[in-house]
């Protein structure tokens, strides 16, 4: 059973402190304090927390097997272009940079094609239940997401661009 | 500026291992010298190609060694080989080998940023352009030039940085007669005007005039050496 405690003007934390001398075996709560408490069990008691948790992990994996599927398959496709450079004399450095540039712009694209479909969904979920929470921290974090999952995706283009072998070059 | 920029000593390198090995180069020596246009020739699978991989610092020799600029290569990392070819190497490559999604001027600058220097490559890469006769062709991507522009392109890219030794690989081979002879003629004039050591391999006879000498490449080994007058 809960009850709800109007405090009128008064000092919250007063409030629960004087409520919690007197019935000690209560939990007495503030909102925020409540809300935590709230999220904490629905996602990690219910199972509803390790779902979404899952979904998420899931998305990211796809998220980067998918650009380094992309950005994989771009560096194979300009693999003699990378032999040329390295003839030429280019670093390990020039080189992973150029395929990072490759990853980031793929990340960054997905990204906001991502953000822009989601938009449109986010507002139709916040009018259908009222108590949906979407800070704008959200993006924020999508997208440092989004870089990290672009430095992991072109780990296997990096390798594959740093050991072609220059001499090939000369092969026809 | 040493008599000899680049040196092959003994060099032999074998490809595989046991009783499927071949010999590519079989005890190759060869010196090259300042301003002088060196042809190698020979037939395919003669050994040519791989020599100029050795000298270009694209692969080390099994046994034997590469000086270049008086430095022995021998040991050395590969970082300091990138290095090298970087500062004192110029590749030019049967099929022109340019960046299909830049444009010529892009393509030259390419040899410059290389090095570090991109704010003056754009005028540098213009001017290498303008050298090769390319100056009304900066905006263009490779597939908009013939076969003899791209290849005066990758010219202009590997002469871009002054390089001390040009290494060509069948510059001639993909191009018609004119375009062939302009860029022989091109080879020539740069490696005396500037005093780089070149190096061509090929089996286009129509390159025997820019020749001061060649060396013939039989079976890996280096079988005659003729001074062209």
């Amino acid at each position: 059973m809960f009850l709800l405690i109007r405090t009128d003007g008064r000092s919250t934390a007063a409030v629960r402190a004087a409520l919690r001398e007197r019935v000690p075996e209560l939990d007495v709560l503030t909102k925020a304090q409540f809300a935590a408490r709230a999220r904490t069990y629905w996602t990690t008691q219910t199972g509803a927390g390790g779902a979404l948790l899952t979904a998420a992990l899931l998305g990211f994996l796809v998220g980067v097997l998918i650009v380094s599927q992309t950005v994989y398959a771009t560096t194979l496709e300009n693999i003699e272009e990378f032999a040329t450079l390295k003839a030429l004399g280019a670093t390990r450095l020039y080189i992973v940079r150029i395929v990072a540039l490759q990853a980031l712009a793929s990340a960054v694209l997905g990204c906001a094609a991502g953000m822009l479909l989601s938009l449109p969904v986010m507002n139709l979920a916040r009018q259908a239940i009222s108590w949906i929470y979407t800070p704008w921290q959200l993006a924020v974090l999508l997208a440092a997401g989004t870089l990290i999952l672009a430095a992991l995706a072109s780990i296997a283009a990096v390798r594959a661009a740093l050991t072609v072998e220059p001499g090939r070059v000369f092969r026809a | 500026m040493p008599d000899t920029l680049l040196a092959a000593h003994n060099v032999s390198v074998v490809y595989g291992a046991g009783a499927a090995s071949a010999t590519a180069l079989d005890d190759v020596s060869a010196l090259f010298q300042p301003g002088e246009v060196t042809l190698l020739m020979g037939a395919s699978g003669s050994g040519k190609t791989t020599l100029l991989s050795i000298l270009g610092c694209l692969r080390t020799p099994d046994r034997g060694h590469v000086t270049l600029l008086g430095r022995n290569l021998i040991g050395a990392r590969d970082s300091e080989l990138t290095a090298l070819r970087r500062a004192h190497v110029g590749f030019v490559f049967q099929f022109f080998r340019l960046f299909r999604s830049l444009n010529a001027v892009e393509n030259v600058s390419i040899g410059i940023e290389l090095a570090g220097n991109s704010r003056s490559a754009r005028r540098a890469a213009e001017q290498a352009l303008d050298a090769v006769g390319l100056s009304s062709k900066y905006n263009l991507v490779p597939s908009e030039l013939s076969g003899g522009e791209r290849q005066r392109v990758a010219i202009a890219r590997a002469l871009v940085k002054n390089p001390e030794i040009l290494l060509a690989d069948e510059p001639t081979a993909a191009l018609d007669a004119i375009s062939g002879r302009q860029v022989a003629e091109l080879i020539r004039a740069s490696a005396k005007a500037r005093g780089m050591a070149a190096v061509v391999a090929t089996h286009d006879s129509r390159l025997i005039p820019i020749a001061d000498r060649i060396l013939e490449v039989r079976d890996g080994r280096l079988h005659e050496e003729r001074k062209m007058s």
